[in-house]
């Protein structure tokens, strides 16, 4: 899959061009300007001598097909690579049918008009009969169809947040007895991969990201799955579609999540349930509600009761990343861009997710919590005060989420902070009060924009792998002394990606030898993504090479490469039997 | 649109063989190009007033013409012909480039100016369309049981895949003391 495109968005804007150019030129020839008439070059090719209605027709028919098609090749390979407004990108699209149509295909209707079988005659002579003002009305009727087509055809993927799109039931299929991932003991080292899920808002809330329906999992998850037994590995991150299970108070839409927690379980892939991936439903607004919390306690509840098999959890993902792009860079859900609203964010996630592990321990007390989180660092680009300042004060905040969710105290500067942000001094308390279930895993993803440089304007800068894994997950294991997981990875270039994948397995590697007990290691995702080189922001349906498997389910280097290493490395004794994975589950 | 296809993950993996599904397909879509080119008098132009040989031999020069574009179209297109939701439209576009390129620009310079016209110069650009749709509908369903296994794909331990992928190409050269 090259892109994601809506054919019936493109089939649809395709036709409205072809149909404005013909009402605008029908309207300049009853005008009296003496235009190339395209629908009847087209339609008396087809009926040569037939009455008006006929050649119009068919000419019609015949000129929106050939709009259809060049639309679609829009929606596929053009769409977007400009970063302009819709109707400009379509107006310079059309550019290129229209120099086809000038220098090709209008000269070659003129040889299919003839009778003779053979002309003997060079290309360019043909060309050079076309006038300049034929070629003019060419260039016109194809600059209209592409402004058209070009205002019509926007945001391929999403929908409208308040009309959400249910997955549809999957169909049962006759095929092979699934495989089953291999027995392995409970305590063996976590490989893992996770099916992207991240459902934001965008547009002021009123348009919905949903990767899963984007990267096709809705209708594939049966062959998903598939692919991770493929694999042999043991762990899937899975984040059920909170936005469309959760659909009010007490009120839930449980019956995709049924489907594939049964088929998960019949597998034998242990879930790593993450139950808010970057978004909230629609009812319950943004990050900013202070229902949140509560309302996401209940969920969790429920959706603890409901599988009551399911051990692993990640109550909320990457809190920090998505207070920061919700709050702070104003890309998502609430879209603001302020500290005091970026730390309502950060308060609301934080308790909601103490909250749902308490809640997820009454109903399985020995459930294991994963909790993961972006692993970031700031480096000073100068020795200039105010640059340094920041670095620190960003590397201070980095921890924040962390630190409320594991009662970590904060320095001076970070209290400061809170006090100043809207954060009372109880609800602090109130945080550093909670315990931490002993079973919570410190997950630290890692990508290449983890590592920022705060540059001599004092704005952060990705560094790309300036330290790596080891020393940024490294500083979060001396503030937090807990057991570590890598639980998400992965780069944008699938060429590099084998490389990438051996040199996060050495940074664990080396990581383990210097005492720290990680269990387990994430690519991140099974499949590839779709807009996150520009972070979601906007609907533009690009795909990112990032997953172990490309969008048609086929396997990328990447997958042979995770397989080679779990081979290499998955009968090694301890990672058949993590000493540290099985302190924590005991 | 090739530096496009590239940027979203052109590289095909371990596991497929594009260019011997292209050849194939290549090959299947003659038929249904064909009998447009035949019905359409085309084939009767290619043979009488372009190769100037027998019908067998025209036929043959075709059926070869088809299996090497449908070899390039794999090896153009790679992981990205896999799409079967666009596989339509890029063997669509593919078709029509060749039509650019074959009837429209080369015949005519080999051979004496001779370009089709009336029915047998729609049926050129009708068959090289249908012959790129055809091709590009069936690549991936082609392509597909052509796939090596990725638990028994050579390469897992080669230099590419196994833990040497991440060493550097070429190692500096040892400095002189």
């Amino acid at each position: 899959m090259i892109r994601i495109v809506s054919i019936h968005k493109a089939i649809l804007a395709g036709a409205a061009g072809a149909i404005a150019w013909e009402i605008v030129l029908r309207l300049l020839l009853f005008a009296g300007l003496p235009l190339v008439d395209i629908v009847r070059a087209l339609g008396s090719v087809v009926v040569p001598d037939g009455p008006t209605w006929a050649w119009w027709t068919a000419g019609l028919l015949l000129h929106t097909l050939v709009g259809v098609i060049w639309a679609v090749f829009y929606a596929y390979f053009f769409w977007s690579v400009l970063a302009w407004r819709p109707v400009w990108q379509g107006l310079v699209f059309a550019l290129i049918p229209a120099a086809l149509a000038i220098l090709v295909v209008y000269p070659q209707l003129q040889a299919m008009h003839g009778s003779a079988r053979v002309l003997h005659i060079r290309p360019w002579q043909l060309v050079a009969e076309t006038s300049w003002r034929q070629r003019g009305g060419l260039l016109l009727g194809h600059l209209v169809f592409g402004a058209v087509m070009g205002a019509l055809y926007t945001r391929p993927v999403g929908y409208p947040a308040d009309r959400p799109r249910p997955p549809t039931p999957a169909r049962k299929r006759r095929r092979a007895p699934p495989r089953k991932v291999p027995s392995r003991p409970e305590s063996a080292f976590i490989f893992a991969t996770g099916i992207e899920c991240s459902y934001p808002t965008i547009e002021g809330g009123r348009w919905r990201r949903d990767q899963m329906a984007a990267t096709g999992h809705y209708r594939r998850w049966q062959t998903d799955f598939q692919l991770c037994v493929e694999l042999g590995l043991s762990h899937l991150r899975y984040g059920p579609p909170l936005h469309l299970t959760f659909q009010g108070p007490g009120r839930y839409d449980w019956s995709f999540t049924d489907q594939v927690m049964a088929a998960m379980r019949e597998l034998g892939i242990t879930p790593i349930i993450d139950l808010c991936h970057f978004g909230l439903p629609n009812w319950l607004g943004n990050f900013q509600n202070p229902e949140a919390p509560g309302a996401l306690c209940a969920y969790a509840a429920a959706f603890a009761k409901r599988y009551p098999w399911v051990r692993f959890y990640t109550p909320v993902n990457e809190m920090y990343v998505c207070a920061k792009l919700s709050a702070l860079n104003g890309a998502w859900n609430e879209q603001r861009q302020d500290e005091r609203s970026f730390l309502t964010a950060v308060r609301h996630l934080a308790k909601s997710n103490i909250l749902m592990m308490q809640a997820i321990l009454r109903e399985r007390p020995d459930a294991v919590f994963a909790n993961s989180e972006s692993g970031e660092f700031y480096q000073a680009a100068s020795p200039e005060p105010e640059i340094v300042r920041i670095a620190n004060f960003e590397n201070q905040r980095r921890f924040l989420t962390l630190d409320l969710l594991y009662a970590h105290p904060v320095d001076e500067t970070m209290r400061r902070y809170l006090r100043d942000q809207g954060m009372p001094d109880d609800e602090y308390h109130w945080f550093m009060a909670q315990e931490t279930p002993r079973r919570a895993i410190l997950g630290i993803d890692y990508y290449l924009w983890n590592e920022q440089l705060i540059d001599t304007e004092g704005r952060p800068q990705a560094l790309g792998e300036l330290f790596g894994w080891y020393v940024v997950a490294g500083q979060y294991w001396e503030r937090y002394r807990r057991p570590m997981m890598h639980t998400e990875t992965n780069v944008m270039d699938a060429r590099a990606a084998p490389s990438w994948l051996w040199r996060q397995w050495y940074n664990i590697r080396l990581i383990q030898a210097a005492g720290v007990p990680v269990v387990g290691f994430t690519w991140y995702s099974l499949t590839d993504q779709v807009d996150w080189d520009i972070g979601l922001t906007k609907a533009l349906g690009n795909v990112n090479p990032v997953g172990l498997f490309d969008l048609n389910r086929d396997p990328r280097s990447v997958a042979q490469a995770y397989k080679h290493l779990i081979d290499t490395f998955g009968e090694e004794p301890a990672i058949r039997e993590c000493p540290a994975l099985k302190e924590l589950l005991r | 649109m090739i530096s496009f296809v590239r940027a979203h993950g052109y590289d095909p993996g371990p596991t497929q063989r594009p260019m011997l599904a292209g050849a194939i397909t290549g090959l299947l879509a003659s038929v249904p190009g064909g009998l447009v080119f035949v019905g359409f008098g085309s084939f009767r132009v290619l043979v009488d007033d372009v190769f100037r040989t027998s019908r067998s031999w025209t036929a043959v020069l075709m059926l070869a013409a088809c299996i090497l574009a449908g070899l390039l179209y794999g090896a153009v297109f790679q992981r990205a012909a896999n799409d079967r939701r666009a596989g339509w439209l890029i063997g669509l576009a593919y078709g029509f480039i060749l039509w650019i390129a074959a009837p429209v620009v080369t015949l005519p310079l080999i051979q004496r100016s001779a370009m089709a016209g009336g029915d047998a110069a729609v049926g050129f650009l009708v068959a090289f369309l249908t012959w790129g749709l055809v091709a590009g509908l069936l690549f991936p369903y082609v392509h597909r049981p052509l796939h090596a296994n990725l638990e028994t794909v050579k390469g897992g331990s080669s230099q590419r895949l196994g833990p040497e992928a991440d060493m550097l190409k070429q190692p500096p050269a040892p400095q002189p003391v």
